[in-house]
């Protein structure tokens, strides 16, 4: 029984990988054998482009800060549309959280966006598929870039006394 | 009768070919005789072992860069000084719906040599056979310590056929290795 379940197990291992190459015994002759493996995609190549770091002045007896909003450069080698997911963490100096909001939008076609607010969780919002790339050049420096980035803080951060509150969003795109 | 019987019977002896078990001839009207016929059969003193050998594995993105060209070192032990020949059994390189073409390479850097053959699916369906006799490198040490005494084995696609996206096409090369 022990050897009819070895054996089993040898199938399933057997069946999970790819066969090694052969290699050739000791005889009056020697006989081996190898695989040529071959795998085509064809998924366009993206890339994103124009972020840069925010840095929001703000004092207390100020009013809110304007929107920042920056353009951005997404870049795909064959025509097409793409994905954005944006992974955007909490706005906070680790004992005040301040929300804010953000909207990505499609420059081709603005009733394409993804917007979402971060209070006190990092983002949750699902990808938002159909934005238009720019397959013109890798920068955007022709064509004008792909698409806008807004961020605005919600509401006054109030009184409270902090340098310096900092949140990382990351962007990611990869095509439809 | 008997005489020629009990001749063959010694002479094969003596050559060590054959030995005579029993041999009776008992005086009479007829006689009758045996003998046992023994062949050694001496086991081939060139033992050869080709080793090293592994899949190649390409990965094409249609828009990006991508491998055309994999090399491996494979190893040919012979246990005895003596060229050898490669026998080279190359199928098409297919999904079973799309064939690819592609290049296999055996060079020698020692021996200054190169051979180079083809697997066009146009123009050899049924794939090809290919054989390269006196090949000099070769290694009478076990597993090639010396990586001069190792051959070279390339496999190169034809990028012309790569257009068309597969989830995976396969060719099973086999190399035969035998002491000329």
């Amino acid at each position: 029984m022990k050897r009819i379940l070895l054996l089993f197990a040898s199938i399933l291992l057997i069946g999970g990988t790819a066969l090694a190459a052969t290699q050739g015994e000791l005889g009056p002759s020697s006989q081996g054998d190898f695989d040529v493996n071959l795998v085509i995609t064809n998924s366009a190549n993206i890339k994103i482009s124009g972020l840069e770091n925010y840095h929001i002045d703000y004092k207390v007896t100020d009013d809110i800060p304007a929107p920042e909003t920056m353009d951005i450069c997404v870049y795909m080698d064959q025509p097409g549309t793409y994905t954005v997911n944006i992974d955007a963490a909490v706005l906070t100096d680790t004992v005040t959280n301040y929300p804010y909001t953000y909207t990505y939008t499609d420059n081709a076609n603005s009733a394409i966006f993804k917007t979402e607010t971060i209070s006190d969780a990092a983002s949750t919002a699902p990808p938002v598929s159909g934005f238009t790339s720019s397959n013109v050049d890798e920068d955007c420096t022709t064509g004008g870039t792909s698409a806008t980035f807004e961020l605005e803080l919600d509401g006054e951060p109030g009184t409270a006394t902090t340098q310096t509150a900092m949140a990382a969003i990351t962007l990611t795109v990869e095509p439809d | 009768m008997i005489r020629s019987l009990f001749l063959l019977a010694l002479t094969i002896g003596s050559l060590g070919l054959a030995s005579a078990q029993e041999f009776s001839t008992p005086p009479g009207p007829t006689a009758s005789a045996d003998f046992t016929y023994t062949v050694n059969v001496v086991p081939a003193t060139k033992q050869i072992q080709v080793t090293g050998l592994e899949n190649f594995e390409f990965n094409v993105n249609v828009g990006a860069d991508y491998e055309l060209k994999q090399t491996i070192n494979i190893c040919v032990y012979i246990t005895e000084d003596t060229p050898f020949s490669f026998l080279m059994e190359a199928p098409v390189l297919t999904d079973g719906t799309n064939d690819f073409a592609y290049w296999w390479t055996l060079y020698s850097a020692k021996a200054a040599r190169a051979r180079t053959n083809n697997v066009y699916p146009n123009i050899h369906p049924n794939g090809r056979t290919e054989l390269i006799e006196g090949w000099s490198t070769y290694s009478t040490v076990v597993d090639c310590p010396d990586p001069n005494d190792m051959t070279q084995l390339s496999v190169e696609l034809d990028d012309s056929y790569l257009d068309t996206p597969t989830s995976g096409a396969t060719a099973k090369i086999i190399m035969t290795v035998v002491p000329d």
